[in-house]
C-alpha cells in the first residue's frame, strides 16, 4: 500500500510529507516520528542551524554567536549542493595550507589545552567534522548538558550565570577535571551537531554514515584528509566561551 | 502506570542517562532501567531478561541500532515491546529500515523533553 505520512520538521510545524510505500500499521506509527530538518541554503548556514539547535535543545544555551573563519566549496562537491550552483564560482578555492583546520587553528587562537571531538563522515563523504574548544569551554558545554536537570536549566541560566553584560558563567572555579562523562558528553555534542549539519545538506541525509567520536586532548596533530575538499570553519561564541568547528570533506568516486 | 522495565541502548553513557532522567521527569514510572553500549549487549539483555520499553541509538560501534532490530525479528525476541529509535541519522532510508524492522517511533536527537514524553509515554501506556 502507499500511504502519505506525516513528518514533523524540525521546528515542530506541520505539513511536511513523504510518500511511502508502507503497510497500514508501520503508517499508522509514522506520526510519532520527528524527521529530518529543513534544508539548508548553504553549508555554513547548516552547520550555524545544527549548532544553534543543539545549544538550545539539549544545552539550554539560546545565545551563541558565530564568526567566519574559512568557507572553500570544490567543484567535486558542488553537484552535491545544487542551490549553490550560481555561488559556487564565487565560493571555490584551495584551502589555505594543509593544516588550517583543528588543531593549528586552535594554536592560532593561543588555546593552551585545547580538547577536539572528531567524527568522521564514510560513504558519500570522506572527512571529518572537528569540535575544539579550550578545556574549561568543554566543562561548560559537558556541564550544561549533564548537570541541572531538564526542567531546571533554563531558569538556572536565567536566575543564576547571568551578568549584567548576559554573559552566562559555569559554576564552578578553579582547577577542574574533564573526567570520562564530561568527554562523553563534549563528544556527544559534536555527534548532535555533525548530525545536524549532515541532514540539512542536500543529498547527504542518505548515504553519509557518521563514526562515533574520538576525543584528543592538545593541538599537537592535524588531519590529512585526501582529494578536493569541503572546508567550512566557523567559530561560535556562548557564555563567555568560543569553540571552533571545521568540516573538512572530499567527495567520494561515486558522486563525482 | 506501574513501573516498567526499559532497555536504553546508547555507546553513549552520557546520553543512556539523559534519556532515563527525561523519562523519568516526564512522568514514566521506570521500575528498573538496564543499558547496553551496542546491539550486541542490548541482545544479549533481551535474551536473558524481560522489556517493557526498548530505547535504541542507531549509530554504535560493534553491532549498530538497525542490526539489532534486524536479530530481533530473527530471533523472535521481544516482540510485542515497543522499541524507540533515537538517533542523529533522519535520512528517509534510516526511518524507513527502522519501521520495517519493528521501531514504533523514532525520535531525532537534538530532542526536546516534550517530543521524548509526547512520543514514548503514548507506548507504554498503552503497554
Amino acid at each position: 500500500m502507499r500511504d502519505r505520512a506525516f513528518w514533523e520538521s524540525a521546528s515542530g510545524k506541520k505539513g511536511k510529507y513523504l510518500s511511502m510505500a508502507l503497510d497500514p500499521a508501520i503508517a499508522r506509527t509514522m506520526n510519532m516520528i520527528v524527521a529530518a530538518p529543513l534544508l539548508a541554503a548553504n553549508p555554513t548556514q547548516a552547520l550555524d542551524a545544527a549548532v544553534h539547535e543543539v545549544f538550545e535543545r539539549m544545552l539550554g544555551i539560546p545565545d551563541v554567536e558565530s564568526s567566519d573563519v574559512s568557507l572553500v566549496i570544490p567543484s567535486a562537491i558542488s553537484p552535491l549542493i545544487p542551490s549553490l550552483s550560481e555561488n559556487v564560482e564565487i565560493l571555490m578555492g584551495t584551502p589555505k595550507g594543509s593544516s588550517s583546520v583543528g588543531a593549528s587553528l586552535a594554536q592560532q587562537m593561543g588555546w593552551q589545552q585545547p580538547v577536539s571531538a572528531i567524527l568522521g563522515f564514510a560513504g558519500k563523504l570522506s572527512g571529518a567534522c572537528t569540535m575544539s574548544a579550550e578545556s574549561e569551554a568543554v566543562a561548560v558545554m559537558s556541564w550544561h548538558l549533564l548537570s541541572p536537570p531538564l526542567s531546571l536549566r533554563h531558569s538556572i541560566m536565567r536566575d543564576l550565570k547571568r551578568t549584567d553584560s548576559g554573559v552566562c558563567e559555569w559554576p564552578h572555579r578553579g582547577p577542574y577535571l574533564l573526567d570520562d562523562a564530561l568527554l562523553d558528553a563534549f563528544g556527544e555534542i559534536c555527534n548532535m551537531i555533525a548530525g545536524g549539519w549532515k541532514n540539512r545538506m542536500p543529498g547527504l541525509d542518505s548515504g553519509c554514515a557518521l563514526s562515533v567520536p574520538t576525543i584528543v586532548s592538545g593541538s599537537d596533530y592535524e588531519l590529512h584528509p585526501v582529494g578536493d575538499r569541503l572546508l567550512v570553519e566557523r567559530i561560535y561564541h556562548f557564555c563567555g566561551h568560543r569553540m571552533l568547528l571545521a568540516i573538512r570533506c572530499a567527495a567520494t568516486d561515486d558522486i563525482v | 502506570m506501574s513501573g516498567i522495565r526499559a532497555l536504553i541502548v546508547d555507546d553513549s553513557a552520557v546520553m543512556r542517562k539523559i534519556v532515563e532522567r527525561t523519562l523519568r521527569q516526564g512522568g514514566v514510572d521506570m521500575e528498573t532501567v538496564a543499558e547496553a553500549g551496542n546491539g550486541e549487549e542490548g541482545l544479549a539483555l533481551l535474551r536473558r531478561q524481560t522489556f517493557d520499553l526498548i530505547l535504541c541509538d542507531i549509530n554504535m560501534p560493534g553491532m549498530d541500532g538497525l542490526e539489532m532490530l534486524q536479530r530481533m525479528q530473527a530471533e523472535n525476541l521481544a516482540r510485542q515491546v515497543p522499541v524507540v529509535m533515537i538517533t542523529t541519522e533522519s535520512s528517509e532510508s534510516h526511518v524507513r529500515s527502522a519501521l520495517m524492522y519493528g521501531a514504533q517511533a523514532y525520535i531525532r536527537k537534538p530532542f526536546t523533553p516534550e517530543q521524548i514524553q509526547e512520543r514514548v509515554l503514548p507506548l507504554v501506556t498503552k503497554a
